[in-house]
């Protein structure tokens, strides 16, 4: 673009990151181009040109709208159109028309400086009415004055299919249509100013093992297509325009981390068995069927968890049966002759469908989500377990359910798990009769009464993420208290033993799915414990085998004798911090560089 | 009837208050009818041809508006509004 702004070089800028990896590239705006406005003075005599061409930007924007509302009609339904009536009735809004007209005429500026300040003007007052939902307005004016503004200037936005350079991919969000256009000869990484772990687009990133960092409030206003720009995806940072020093750093960290990983992947094909004899068994956390590939290629384990909210999320219509069966028995097959644990849909909390109309909860996380919606709503539960019945029938499949708290819940969810097998005996619709089932432990409650849980249930699957954060009652995601979600905390490590000594009092297995599976540090506790199944995000499978490959398991349940007498969660991090120093000396250093 | 003067006044049900959508169907209901159309709520008064001067009006559930209708077909746009009033009373929109 001609009007680039210049920034200043070396800045820093920080997100979320999403998706692990460094990438060194070049910057790539896609959306509408961020707009630097220009004053310009009229001659008298280029005043009712301007007005003409002010008329002719909103005409095309009408134009526009009307393309996309019947567009949108077409393929969401009228519902969702609906949405651009209002934005047809922002651009033909007389009071705005006048005053832009008015003033191009009384103080002889150009269109789009006028514009913009009456629509600025607008935007404030807005800002400060009290009524939350109609300040939210405020996207939708912004949304339709950058479209007035785009046309006034000619200016269109770039797409992600019109991308053929790789490139770093700039967004303010990524839409779903532009996630579909994604490959890895196009995107190297990408960086939007929204999002959350679990959007459509950080999924993919995690997917195709692309570095991604979301979140980065303000990214639009700090660099420029062409610019130069790092992205740490583990770290969630960003550096624009880095000077020759800085690169030097992270080419370096690049070429000692694609070492570390050869180094790694050498020990692909071993097993993950301790120096005394004790095998772990590793498996690997999935969102997309698509995935089961690169596990066969690499590392040949089962699947420890596949989440199935992909097929839920960022879509009008919820998935039939039909295609949820193909989505699980595609799964299935690649992955045999290792197993897949299915997990019934966990949605709520931080992950919402557009479809389903999620109850509008003041604390979502202690609200309707996991289990808790789908025995609200037999209708969806009861699909998506046919679906995963049927599956069985092609490979190794085990069912697990979300955030059970109490027995009823499980008991609960039983009978509908019944139910489902009732419908398919009588459609004489195949699947095997012997199907594992499992509960996730992830709710203190159901950690504590393990012992009670344990009877009824096949296995369980403890998740961390959640089960930390109710313990420590801090939201991980709220910077405040971030600092209290406390993976080492011992009581963490003692709902842990507890939840294994009950599975193994029943001879029932246990497996860890949370993100403390694929942190080195706390693996050797894990172990220690009793549970001898680590699920995890498919590209930390062989940092953990080779720190498994070279620890004892006699020393690491000293470790966990250790930590039971510990008061805080710093102290039970400085001892596993020292063992895994004192097991892989290199292994800490690398992984922080 | 004709040119007369009418008002009346309205209590927004809506759940998310008087916002976008209420409001277009409120302006593309009022363009069907000669008379010109205001809208006031404490003392600030708005035509009906502005979405934004609407939107600015910052109307939220139950708070009362006060429409004034002048103009040939003054009753028939009144009845119309009112019926606007009941429906997205009781729609969720």
């Amino acid at each position: 673009m001609t009007d680039s702004q210049t920034f200043p070089d070396n800045l820093n800028i920080t997100g979320i990151g999403v998706s692990r990896g460094i990438v060194i590239g070049q910057a790539q705006i896609i959306g509408r181009p961020t707009q630097e406005i220009h004053e310009v003075v009229l001659e008298p005599d280029q005043v009712e040109k301007e007005i003409d061409r002010f008329n002719q930007a909103l005409k095309a924007s009408v134009d526009q709208l009307e393309e996309l509302r019947g567009r949108v009609a077409k393929i969401l339904g009228e519902k969702d159109a609906r949405i651009f009536d209002g934005h047809l009735m922002l651009v033909a809004d007389e009071v705005i028309i006048d005053e832009v007209k008015r003033r191009i005429r009384s103080e002889c500026r150009n269109a789009e400086f006028v514009f913009n300040e009456v629509t600025d003007r607008y935007a404030r007052a807005l800002s400060q009415v009290s009524d939350s939902y109609i300040r939210d307005r405020l996207a939708d004016i912004r949304d339709v004055a950058d479209r007035v503004m785009s046309n006034l200037r000619g200016v269109m936005p770039v797409t992600l299919d019109k991308v053929t350079e790789p490139s770093v991919i700039i967004a303010y969000d990524i839409s779903p249509s532009d996630t579909a256009a994604m490959t890895r000869e196009n995107v190297l990484g990408f960086v939007t100013a929204v999002g959350s772990r679990t959007s459509h687009s950080a999924i993919m990133a995690r997917s195709m093992n692309i570095p991604a960092v979301v979140g980065a409030t303000g990214i639009l206003n700090q660099i420029n297509t062409g610019d130069q720009i790092i992205v740490d995806g583990l770290r969630g940072r960003i550096i624009a325009r880095p000077d020759g020093r800085t690169i030097e750093r992270y080419r370096r960290r690049l070429r000692s981390q694609q070492e570390w990983w050869r180094i790694v992947e050498a020990e692909m094909a071993l097993p993950a068995e301790t120096v005394d004899g004790y095998r772990a068994q590793l498996a690997a956390n999935i969102e997309l069927p698509e995935e089961v590939e690169l596990i066969r290629q690499s590392y040949g384990v089962g699947v420890g968890l596949f989440r199935t909210e992909y097929l839920f999320i960022d879509r009008e219509e919820i998935p039939t049966e039909a295609e949820q069966y193909e989505a699980y028995r595609q799964v299935a097959e690649d992955i045999f002759p290792h197993s897949v644990i299915i997990r019934t849909l966990d949605i709520g909390g931080d992950k919402f469908m557009t479809k389903l109309q999620m109850p509008i909860d003041m604390n979502p996380f202690l609200g309707v989500r996991a289990i808790r919606f789908c025995l609200q709503r037999p209708d969806i539960f009861i699909t998506q377990l046919r679906a995963i019945l049927r599956a069985t029938a092609h490979g190794k499949v085990r069912v697990m359910f979300p955030m059970i708290a109490t027995v009823e819940e499980l008991q609960k969810a039983l009978v509908f798990l019944e139910a489902a097998k009732t419908e398919l005996d009588e459609e004489g619709i195949e699947y095997s009769k012997r199907i594992d089932v499992g509960i996730m432990i992830e709710v203190p409650s159901a950690a504590i009464i393990a012992d009670r849980l344990a009877k009824q249930v096949d296995f369980f699957s403890i998740g961390t993420n959640d089960l930390v954060q109710y313990s420590l009652a801090a939201d991980r995601g709220n910077p405040d208290v971030a600092n209290l979600y406390q993976p080492g905390h011992p009581s963490i490590i003692r709902l842990l033993k507890h939840v294994a000594d009950a599975a193994a009092q029943e001879g029932k297995w246990v497996s860890l799915c949370g993100e403390m599976a694929s942190d080195p540090l706390f693996v050797p506790l894990i172990l220690g414990l009793g549970i001898h199944e680590l699920s995890m995000g498919i590209h930390s499978i062989g940092i953990v085998k080779r720190l498994i490959r070279r620890i004892r398991m006699y020393d690491a349940e000293k470790l966990v004798d250790q930590a039971m007498t510990c008061d805080t969660a710093q102290e039970v991090i400085n001892l596993c911090e020292g063992f895994v120093a004192r097991t892989v000396p290199d292994l800490l250093p690398k992984l922080r560089m | 009837m004709s040119g007369s003067v009418l008002s009346k006044q309205f209590t927004v049900e809506g759940e998310n208050g008087f916002h976008l959508r209420p409001i277009t169907l409120l302006v593309q209901l009022s363009g069907k009818f000669d008379s010109t159309i205001t809208i006031s709520k404490d003392g600030n008064q708005v035509g009906t041809g502005s979405v934004m001067e609407l939107l600015l009006l910052g109307a939220q559930k139950g708070d009362v508006l006060e429409v004034t209708v002048t103009g040939a077909d003054s009753a028939d746009a009144l009845n119309a509004i009112e019926a606007f009033f009941k429906e997205t009373a009781q729609g969720n929109d």
